[in-house]
């Protein structure tokens, strides 16, 4: 049998799923398959085999490329999708709405060397130009998890900006699925899925069809998220899936080729830009070295005191690579600067590494240090100065609580958490904030070589002295305790870092240019820069690093900016210009002013604003749906009453004969029923979401259930001519849900079918069950509806015939069904029968569901 | 009274309604009226193939399962071109104008009693 895929009970499930030979696909395109002489293999169950054949004909094969990724071909004037499967059939495909493609023309910009900033540039370019209403990109870090790097959304609708999501979101294997396509669309998450047709039995490959269907857990993603459409494209750097372009819509966004096409021929362009932003910021962190290696050279060649410029200088070393302390060991002595641990804690430390005979090591947590941790301390980097003499450098990194913002609970995977527990991605996307502790952020490559060379650029300064770096140290140290003043210096310059916030000074003047003249501790580590390294470096590199208009604001003023920081990622940041100092002398001409710009972080309240926003938009929605469903209802009221009231009025005169007044009375009688069954399935659709409480905690025999239902509606099928035929398994089919639910939709099912067939036709109904779900079909052979009633055929005061009823049947099982975690799907004929097919959970055991979350979490 | 119409369409889906409207117009118009009944747009557009009867009054329903009132009027074209129309539905009168025909035409609200009929039959007439 072809795979159906399923919500899961655990991770490991969704990990393996079947995504090359799938069952279903999206109905919204045309599929058919054939092999190389032409000969129809399969086709979609929404085209007729006539129109396969159609166009088989007119397919010239010589023509086609045996590509396995779509290309287009033009026949009997519609452009089909094609490609060769793994399975060595060509798959055709169509969008009957578009039978001419067009891609729009979408021209990037030219690459930048910030790939944050690049990324909103395009989520905003591409807002404007495509039917979505959030545009995002989600860049994914080392451990698989992702964050949101960029976005772009309608007027108030709720930033995902900054939040986090765990790998277990995009499973390994959808990664990879990415990772091939050109794009992914799925049309609705509402889904109006269509099988393949074909040999029975016979499985094909359709990874790369445009309208494969999609994954149960993918659509349970979606559905959670509130997001009806999408579309993705993988963004690839170094042939490594590095992101993707993802885009959301809380309507249908109808699906055309169009957008496929646009959005395939995007993916190339999307990986080349980031992939050059990628590169210029890389190039500009090594010129940004280059830069401060040269002046740190520079330093070193006036300075003569090797311990002094190692600990206490303006270029003291664990500065220059955001440390907080450092440590020096020589022998048996350790001098320390800053933060650090006890003497002899480092001493320990310096031994335990010696030890190991490596010459560097870098660590980022300390957990398993208790000693150092107790220090406020989160990590260190050792470098071995001089093995012969024993000496070697300690940099210590404060220990960095991390406020790290998942859009939901990334350890509630599991969707009703009664008796029969789903896996799913996100059973809600609202903030939930983890904060870890006991890391340093991490020694990125970066400030590894930077080190490395400073070290080298230290060791050829002082041993070109003539002495070796090691007994040079030692003495070096010792000096330095008879000379205060040094160290007084440095002890003002700690002062400086005390403040908290982030403080930028620049320079202004109308003759020189603008420049930084300093920044602060904070600014430091969120632009991940030293003091040292921005000092006079130009307004405009300033800007491209930061990525705030430092330019456009002026004194006095207060503006609200997004940047990425170094440190904690996404935030909002309040600016305010203080101005400092003005100078201007009219008689020589010189001018000089400083600006402070003082930084503050309004992420927490600016997404709290937004989320307000964004509930009240959605209260909105909510009570605009309220008041359709009560016009549909006043609507549907109306009728039955205009009867009642028509036909009463009749009654008083006298002309009617006994019979009229017999049958207007029965009308009158009819018409009230009518209304009473109308407002008793009200009530009832109004109870719906109670129920869906109670299904948590309740399950039911399903066949027991049916029999009994049968049993009550037999005497009504009876007086219609209609048999009802039971196909019930032996052993006992237990489900999750309300009894009174569950009744309601076997109720329901039931009495549609009875309603919409004719006299002498029997109702068919089978009861089975597989791994997850107890599936039921009810199928009859009556009058049947149109494609198009199917598709609306579960909304609320949806009819489609003069028989009896309030509309509301289909829609309430519809509730029901999606309220117990169930699924629902109506295959109908028009004038040969409906079958209506639901899959309710069972009720097992609950399973336990693993709970990964990175970091480590403190609350 | 003025003299009521004499030939009518009714257009509507509920059995119950259609029968009732005619029942209203027999009793307010008189039995020797012709009382034509429609139940959706399809009906119509095979009625106008059929008839070259021009009906003097027209009741309309405007919701119907294949179309609005104003698809039923266009299918009706030249038959319905001088016939009073009374609108009859159950939608609320905001949410009737997108349905409805081009004026003029009465509104009559569901449900409907005899005596409103009557009276716009009269202002009709």
């Amino acid at each position: 049998m072809p795979t159906q895929l399923t919500l899961h009970k655990t991770f490991a499930e969704c990990e393996s799923e079947e995504l090359q030979r799938i069952e279903r696909l999206q109905g919204q395109f045309h599929v058919f398959l054939s092999d190389e002489t032409g000969e129809l293999i399969a086709l979609s169950s929404n085209m007729q085999p006539d129109r396969a054949h159609e166009f088989l004909k007119a397919v010239d094969f010589v023509q086609l490329k045996a590509a396995d990724r779509p290309q287009i071909t033009r026949v009997l004037g519609i452009d089909l999708f094609y490609h060769r499967n793994s399975d060595g059939l060509w798959c055709f495909e169509f969008d009957p709405l578009t039978p001419q493609i067009k891609p729009f023309d979408i021209r990037l910009d030219p690459a930048m060397p910030n790939v944050v900033r690049y990324a909103q540039t395009m989520c905003d370019e591409l807002h404007a130009l495509l039917p979505y209403d959030r545009v995002l990109v989600y860049r994914f870090s080392e451990d698989e998890s992702g964050e949101v790097i960029a976005e772009k959304i309608d007027p108030g609708m709720e930033p995902f900006i900054g939040l986090h999501y765990p790998a277990t979101d995009i499973p390994r294997q959808a990664r990879a699925l990415y990772a091939q396509t050109p794009a992914r669309m799925v049309f609705s998450n509402q889904g109006s899925d269509v099988t393949m047709v074909g040999p029975k039995g016979q499985q094909f490959d359709l990874t790369h069809i445009v309208s494969r269907g999609v994954s149960p857990y993918h659509l349970s993603y979606l559905q959670n998220m509130g997001s009806l459409s999408t579309a993705s494209v993988a963004i690839s750097v170094d042939g490594k899936l590095w992101g993707l372009l993802s885009m959301h819509s809380e309507s249908e966004v109808m699906p055309t080729s169009d957008l496929y096409m646009t959005l395939s021929q995007l993916k190339n362009q999307l990986s080349e830009r980031l992939s050059e932003c990628i590169a210029l910021s890389e190039q500009g962190i090594v010129l940004r070295n280059q830069s401060l290696l040269d002046r740190f050279q520079q330093h070193l060649s006036s300075e003569f005191d090797l311990a002094y410029s190692l600990l206490l200088g303006s270029f003291a070393v664990h500065r220059m690579v955001g440390g907080v302390g450092a440590a020096v060991i020589v022998g048996d002595a350790v001098a320390q600067v800053g933060e650090t641990p006890q003497s002899r804690v480092s001493r320990d430390l310096f031994s335990r590494l010696q030890s190991t005979g490596k010459a560097r090591e870098f660590c980022d947590s300390v957990y398993d240090e208790p000693d150092i941790a107790r220090s406020r301390l989160g990590g260190y980097a050792y470098v071995e100065l001089s093995a012969e003499a024993g000496a070697g450098l300690l940099i210590f990194r404060r220990q960095v609580t991390q406020s790290v913002s998942w859009g939901g609970d990334p350890r509630n995977l599991a969707i009703n958490e009664g008796k029969s527990p789903t896996y799913t991605p996100r059973a809600s996307f609202e903030r939930w904030t983890e904060l870890v502790q006991g890391q340093c952020l991490p020694w990125d490559k970066r400030t590894v070589e930077l080190l490395e060379a400073m070290i080298l650029k230290l060791s050829q300064r002082f041993e070109s002295t003539g002495g070796a770096l090691g007994p040079l140290l030692g003495y070096s140290l010792q000096q330095l305790v008879h000379n205060r003043s040094k160290i007084l210096q440095r002890l003002n310059d700690q002062f400086e870092q005390l403040r908290e916030g982030m403080a930028i000074a620049i320079q202004t003047g109308d003759s020189e240019p603008r420049s930084i003249l300093s920044i602060n501790y904070a600014a430091s580590i969120a632009f991940n820069m030293s003091a040292q390294e921005a000092e006079g470096m130009g307004i405009e590199d300033f800007v491209q690093t930061t990525n705030i208009p430092f330019e456009a604001l002026e004194n006095g003023s207060i503006s609200q900016v997004s940047v990425w920081t170094n440190d904690a990622g996404h935030r909002d940041l309040q600016v305010e210009v203080q101005q400092q100092f003005d100078f201007q002398n009219p008689k020589t001409g010189e001018s000089i002013s400083i600006q402070v710009f003082c930084l503050t972080d309004i992420t927490q309240s600016k997404r709290v604003e937004l989320a307000l926003h964004a509930a009240y938009r959605k209260s909105e929605k909510l009570a605009a749906a309220q008041n359709e469903t009560f016009a549909k209802l006043m609507h549907e009221m109306r009728t039955p009453l205009n009867s009642i009231i028509g036909f009463s009025s009749f009654l008083s005169d006298e002309t009617l004969s006994e019979s009229e007044r017999y049958d207007f009375l029965e009308r009158v009688v009819r018409n009230a029923q009518a209304l009473q069954v109308l407002l008793d399935q009200s009530r009832e659709q109004a109870h719906i979401l109670r129920r869906d409480i109670e299904a948590a905690s309740e399950t039911c025999s399903l066949g027991k259930l049916i029999q009994e239902v049968s049993d009550d509606l037999t005497l009504s099928a009876n007086e219609r001519a209609l048999s009802i035929r039971l196909e019930l398994p032996q052993s006992e089919v237990w489900v999750n849900g309300a009894r009174a639910s569950i009744r309601q939709i076997v109720i329901n099912l039931l009495s549609n079918a009875m309603k919409f067939s004719n006299p002498g036709q029997s109702i068919e109904i089978h009861l089975e069950q597989d791994r997850d779900f107890a599936i039921l079909r009810v199928e009859d052979s009556g009058m049947g509806m149109t494609t198009q009633q199917v598709a609306s055929a579960t909304e609320p005061f949806v009819r489609f015939s003069d028989r009896p009823g309030s509309g509301l049947g289909l829609s309430i099982v519809n509730q029901l069904i999606q309220a117990n975690g169930g699924q629902l799907t109506i295959e109908s004929e028009l004038g040969k029968g409906t079958r209506v097919e639901t899959r309710i959970p069972l009720a097992v055991n609950r399973m336990d569901i693993q709970k990964p979350v990175a970091g480590l979490l403190v609350n | 009274m003025s003299k009521a119409p004499l030939n009518w369409i009714v257009v509507e889906d509920n059995p119950d309604s259609r029968f009732l409207f005619e029942r209203f117009i027999r009793k307010v118009a008189g039995q020797e009226v012709n009382v034509v009944s429609l139940s959706s747009v399809e009906d119509c557009r095979a009625y106008a193939k059929l008839s070259d009867e021009p009906a003097d009054a027209l009741i309309l329903d405007l919701m119907l399962p294949d179309g609005t009132g104003r698809d039923a009027v266009d299918c009706l074209g030249s038959l319905v071109e001088r016939a009073r129309i009374m609108v009859c539905s159950a939608l609320d009168p905001d949410k009737a104008a997108d349905f409805v025909p081009d004026p003029p035409y009465w509104l009559l609200p569901k449900p409907v009693s005899l005596d409103a009929f009557s009276q716009t039959v009269e202002e009709i007439a």
